[in-house]
């Protein structure tokens, strides 16, 4: 069930003025904006019902290349893969940083998981049981007819990662979702999200800035270089799954750790 | 003293000293400038408190005042005339808005007809929907109508404006269909801004009501009434007109938040 995810030597070039186009530069010709590169040759092959992390200093294109993956927007060269099958037609969940803006905060906590199941047209008739299941694995359930806007930071993250759930993605992108939330809350959610993980095998893939968080999450960490951005490394994690806490403090996980931080490094330069 | 300090501190009660403070402030003024021997403003132009209850008093008891209609009436005529332009208005304007805001092509086809016509005062056109409508209902009410729609058209299309990227993103990347990416997503952001410009227009709609009223457009009404108090100097009839005027635009406000506040429950949180 779970899918492979291949990136072909992708390129991203965004073109400055494009769109930007006023009626001066019909008489007058105007110099286009330099254009910008994203993305210069990332290649790699994620393999089906894995977790990866994507470590790599600002700029490096991280969310750019969740916005390809997701169609949002085309690659100027490359090409993205699942199952063999051009990405166009597969199935995206996203969970962004800002769940207050990617949220309907008109609608309860369950109200907003439901909108996934409206989204792939599940009967209505099945929405409350199936909605209410996905926020009881995220452990959420007991806020489910809270409005959306009256849950906290961590809370509301957790409804977000629900709905992403909710709508059976062939693919999970989270692009930095524990970054504004404390050290314990993020704790908490990043078991949650194993535990939901585990169950359903969605290959997914994870941005980070805390490398503690990007090691522990992942089945492998994929490193990138600075601006513009390519692989630098592959950094397989061979840590036992469950994981758990105590794994923080582990000798494997510090080799790990150290690896990961060596490449970001030789990448950064 | 404890209760008295804790009376102090409720809303409700600066709300009802204001309006207290403001009559006892007019009856003493009102009753100092007509007691003297050299009124500051001529006796004639001012009514005292009691002498404008007394006017509505009679003015509601007696049946015959020598006025075409009835206090009562008039309330209802102008009042009348409001809500049916100003409904049309919004079942206009509402539509037309969300439209321009929505689609790119429709906003540029219509924006230069919006800023032409908003640039051109209700009173400016009145006289030409008299002409088209004759004397009477049709004509006061299609100058209402002309008045808030406008008002209501450009508040919608901020309301749109209003919508965050990152929702319609996510949305997209669900593949919500247009429909209910507008019914679910787009519309309910954007009822904070329909409804602040529902309400100015509805204040604006009275301002224009009496204002038609006033002059050549009918026979009845609350503006009616005024003019036709102060043509035979009935000075204290022609406040309770004014007062009341002012008291239903009050109400009309009210009625419109408290709405507001039911509908959009999360605004603000
Ligand atoms: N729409 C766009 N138009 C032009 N340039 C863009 C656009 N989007 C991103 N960029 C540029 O592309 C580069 C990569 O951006 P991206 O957001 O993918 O980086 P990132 O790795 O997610 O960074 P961060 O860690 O800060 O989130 C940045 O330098 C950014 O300024
Ligand atoms: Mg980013």
């Amino acid at each position: 069930m779970s899918v492979r995810l291949d990136i072909n030597d992708i390129k991203k070039v965004y073109e400055q003025n494009e769109g930007a186009r006023s009626w001066q530069s019909l008489i007058k010709k105007q110099k286009p904006g330099k254009p910008f590169t994203a993305l210069n040759g990332l290649s790699v092959s994620v393999k089906a019902g894995s977790f990866t992390t994507i470590f790599g200093p600002n700029g490096s294109g991280k969310s750019t290349l969740f916005r390809l993956i997701a169609g949002l927007d085309e690659p100027t060269k490359g090409s993205i893969e699942i199952d063999g099958q051009s990405a166009a037609t597969a199935r995206i969940g996203f969970v962004f940083q800002n769940y207050r803006d990617s949220m309907l905060t008109w609608r309860t906590a369950i109200g907003n998981v439901r909108l996934a199941l409206e989204a792939r047209k599940v009967p209505p008739a099945d929405h409350e049981k199936i909605a209410m299941n996905y926020l009881k694995k995220v452990g959420m359930g007991h806020v489910a007819n809270k409005p959306f806007y009256s849950l906290s930071g961590g809370q509301a993250q957790l409804v977000s990662i629900a709905r992403a759930f909710a709508y059976e993605p062939d693919i999970l992108l989270m692009d930095e979702p524990f970054s504004a939330l404390d050290f314990q809350t993020s704790l908490q959610m990043m078991q949650a999200l194993l535990k939901l993980w585990e169950e359903t095998g969605i290959t997914t893939l994870f941005i980070s800035h805390d490398i503690d968080e990007a090691v522990y999450l992942a089945d492998q960490v994929m490193v990138l270089t600075k601006n513009p951005g390519k692989l630098q490394k592959m950094v397989d994690v061979k840590l036992p799954r469950p994981r758990s806490i105590s794994m923080l403090t582990d000798p494997a996980f510090f080799k790990i750790r150290s690896r990961v931080l060596k490449e970001f490094e030789k990448g950064s330069k | 003293m404890n209760k008295l300090r804790a009376l102090l501190r409720t809303r409700s009660f600066y709300a009802v000293a204001g309006p207290t403070a403001f009559v006892i402030l007019w009856w003493v003024l009102s009753y100092w400038n007509n007691s003297a021997a050299d009124p500051l403003v001529p006796k004639l132009f001012i009514s005292t408190p009691d002498q404008v209850w007394n006017s509505f008093w009679e003015q509601v008891t007696t049946t015959d005042t020598g006025a075409t209609s009835s206090l009562f009436e008039a309330v209802v005529d102008t009042l009348r005339r409001l809500v049916a332009g100003f409904a049309i208005a919004a079942v206009i304007g509402v539509p037309i808005g969300l439209a321009m805001g929505y689609f790119t092509r429709v906003y540029y086809s219509l924006e230069f007809f919006v800023d032409f016509l908003r640039s051109i005062p209700a009173a400016a056109i009145f006289p030409l929907f008299i002409l088209i409508f004759g004397i009477g209902d049709p004509s006061i009410i299609s100058v209402v109508t002309y008045a808030c729609v406008l008002i209501i058209v450009v508040n919608t299309i901020y309301g749109v404006r209003s919508v965050k990227e990152l929702r319609l993103m996510s949305a997209k990347i669900m593949r919500l269909g247009r429909l209910d990416m507008f019914r679910k997503i787009i519309l309910p952001e954007s009822l904070p801004y329909i409804f602040a410009g529902l309400r100015i227009a509805i204040s604006y709609g009275m301002v224009i009501v009496i204002f038609s009223e006033m002059f050549i457009g009918t026979d009845s009404g609350l503006g009616r009434r005024i003019i036709d108090a102060q043509t035979v100097y009935r000075i204290s009839d022609m406040y309770v007109s004014i007062v009341l005027t002012g008291l239903i635009g009050y109400l009309l406000n009210k009625l419109a938040l408290l709405a507001e506040r039911r509908i959009i429950h999360w605004e603000g949180k």
